[in-house]
C-alpha cells in the first residue's frame, strides 16, 4: 500500500509540474496558429497525450522541452503542417545586422528619443507581434523556443529533431528575417516617428 | 580578441550557449569596444523585446480546469479494478446488438468484397489466362484444319524462294511476308495460303518438322494496337505462349508484322524451333 501511495504521489507531482507549463504551451500555440480557438484545443489536445505517454516521459529529463515536442507534434498532426526549411531567396540578401544599420543610416534628426539606438524599441509594439507571426513556421518556431521559452540550443535541437547546426543556423536566419520585416512593418506604418511625435507633444 | 570574432560568437553569447571562458572575453571585448557593444545591447534588446511583446495572457482558466478534470477522470478509469464478467444472457443480447452495430471492420468488409468481385471480374474480362486468348484460339483452329487436310493450300513445296516469289505475287498491300529459313533443322515447308481475316491481311504457311506438323501464321497487325498487344499479352516479355485444343501455340511480333506458330510440339519445343528457325531470322 506503502508503494501505491508513493506512486500516487508521484503521478500528482508530475501533474502538478507539467501543469506549469501550460501558459508557455498556450502562447506557443496561440503564436502557432494566430487562432484562440485552436490554440485551445490544441493545447488541451496536448495534454491529453501528455497524460497517455506520461510513462514514456524519462525521470531527469527536461519535461519543457518534453512538452515542447509533444505540442508540436500535435500541431503538425492537427492542422497537418509541414513544418520545413524556407526558401533561402527570403533571407539570403538580409545582411547582418539588418535593423541595426537602417537605422543608423535613415536616422534622421529628431526621429528618435537621444541615447542609446535600442532605445527605439520602446516605441515598437504591434509591430513586434506581427514581424514574429509572419514568420515562416520553422523560423516561428525556433524563435519562440530561444527568445520567449529561453531553451537552450540542445533542447530545440531535441524539440524539432534536427542538429544543434541545423537549430543555430535556423535561428540566425530567423532573426535577420525578423529584423527585415520588423523594419518594413515599423517603416510602413510610420510609426517611428508618429510615437515619438506623440512624446514630444 | 576581434571585433569579427566577437560578433561571430554573437548569438550564442546572447542565448547563453557559451562556455565561461568564451563568454569573458567576449565581455571583455564589449567592454572596450563601442562599436561592438552598440551592437550587441540593440541585438540584446531585440531579443528582450520579442519576449515581451509577444507573450500574451496565460492560458485560459476554462482551458486548465477542463485538463484538470479530463486528467481526474482518466486516473480514475485507470485505478479501477476491472469490471466484472457479464450474465451469459446480456452477452448474448450484447453479442447481437453488436452485430448491428455499424463497425469499421463491417463497413471495410462492405467496401473490400464489391471490390474484390470487381477486381476478379476485371481480371477475368481483359487478362483471362492464355488457353482463352482469341489469338491463340484462331491460331489453333487453323492449323488443326491444315492438319486434318480441311484446308487447301494455293501452293504446295518444299523450296522456301518458290513460296517467298508466290507470296509476292499474291501480295497487294503493304502486308510484310517472308518465309523463313528452317536452317536444315529437318524441317520442310509445305506450302501456302493467303488469307482476309476480318480485313486483316493474313499469310499461312505449312511446314512439316522431324515428326510435327507446324504452321506458321503471319498477320499484319497494323489494324490492331500491337503496343497495347505488347504491354498486356507479352507482359514484357518477347514472346507469348498459349494452348488451345491441345496446340501449343507461340505469338511474337516483327514490326507491325504478328507471327504465330502453332504445333501439337511441346513447349520446349515449339520454342525451339521459333527461336532458331524463326524468331532468330527477324533479328
Amino acid at each position: 500500500m506503502k508503494d501505491f501511495d508513493n506512486q500516487e504521489s508521484e503521478i500528482k507531482e508530475f501533474e502538478a509540474a507539467a501543469l506549469e507549463h501550460i501558459d508557455s504551451l498556450f502562447n506557443f500555440g496561440m503564436r502557432m496558429t494566430g487562432n484562440r480557438e485552436a490554440a485551445e484545443d490544441l493545447v488541451q489536445e496536448t495534454y491529453l497525450k501528455v497524460h497517455r505517454f506520461s510513462h514514456t516521459f524519462k525521470e531527469g529529463s527536461n519535461l519543457k522541452a518534453w512538452l515542447f515536442k509533444i505540442l508540436r507534434n500535435t500541431f503538425i498532426n492537427t492542422f497537418r503542417k509541414k513544418i520545413k526549411e524556407p526558401k533561402s531567396i527570403l533571407y539570403d540578401e538580409v545582411e547582418d545586422f539588418y535593423l541595426f544599420n537602417k537605422i543608423k543610416t535613415d536616422k534622421k534628426e529628431g526621429d528618435y528619443v537621444s541615447g542609446e539606438i535600442s532605445n527605439v524599441y520602446e516605441f515598437l509594439d504591434d509591430e513586434v507581434k506581427n514581424a514574429v507571426n509572419s514568420l515562416p513556421l520553422a523560423f516561428r518556431e525556433v524563435i519562440l523556443y530561444s527568445d520567449i521559452e529561453d531553451l537552450s540550443y540542445g533542447e530545440i535541437s531535441e524539440i524539432v529533431g534536427c542538429p544543434i547546426g541545423t537549430v543555430k543556423s535556423r535561428l540566425f536566419r530567423a532573426r535577420k528575417l525578423l529584423q527585415k520585416s520588423l523594419w518594413n512593418y515599423a517603416n510602413e506604418r510610420g510609426f517611428l516617428k508618429e510615437r515619438h511625435e506623440g512624446k514630444e507633444i | 580578441m576581434t571585433c569579427k570574432e566577437a560578433i561571430e560568437q554573437l548569438h550564442e553569447f546572447l542565448d547563453n550557449e557559451l562556455g565561461d571562458a568564451n563568454y569573458t572575453k567576449i565581455r571583455q571585448h564589449i567592454n572596450m569596444c563601442h562599436e561592438c557593444c552598440e551592437k550587441f545591447e540593440f541585438e540584446q534588446a531585440l531579443k528582450k523585446v520579442i519576449r515581451e511583446k509577444t507573450q500574451i495572457h496565460g492560458a485560459p482558466q476554462h482551458v486548465l480546469q477542463s485538463i484538470v478534470s479530463q486528467w481526474a477522470e482518466l486516473n480514475e478509469e485507470r485505478s479501477r479494478p476491472k469490471a466484472p464478467a457479464v450474465e451469459p444472457k446480456g452477452t448474448f443480447l450484447q453479442g447481437i446488438l453488436d452485430l448491428l452495430t455499424l463497425r469499421p471492420a463491417y463497413v471495410t468488409m462492405a467496401v473490400l468484397l464489391p471490390m474484390t468481385i470487381i477486381g476478379l471480374a476485371a481480371y477475368l474480362a481483359f487478362f483471362r489466362p492464355a488457353e482463352y486468348s482469341p489469338i491463340v484460339k484462331v491460331a489453333a483452329e487453323r492449323h488443326d484444319s491444315f492438319v486434318n487436310n480441311n484446308m487447301h493450300l494455293d501452293l504446295v513445296s518444299s523450296d522456301s524462294n518458290e513460296i517467298r516469289r508466290h507470296f509476292q505475287n499474291l501480295q497487294r498491300s503493304n502486308l510484310v511476308i517472308d518465309v523463313p529459313e528452317c536452317n536444315g533443322h529437318e524441317m520442310e515447308l509445305l506450302g501456302c495460303k493467303n488469307y482476309n481475316l476480318d480485313g486483316k491481311k493474313s499469310a499461312y504457311v505449312g511446314l512439316r518438322g522431324h515428326q510435327n506438323k507446324i504452321s506458321l501464321e503471319m498477320i499484319n497487325g497494323s489494324g490492331m494496337n500491337i503496343a497495347k498487344l505488347q504491354h498486356e499479352f507479352y507482359k514484357g516479355r518477347s514472346y507469348y505462349f498459349g494452348k488451345h485444343k491441345g496446340y501449343n501455340v507461340v505469338i511474337w511480333k516483327h514490326g507491325n508484322t504478328l507471327y504465330s506458330l502453332t504445333s501439337t510440339m511441346d513447349r520446349k519445343g515449339l520454342m525451339r524451333v521459333a527461336s532458331e528457325s524463326i524468331l532468330s531470322y527477324n533479328k
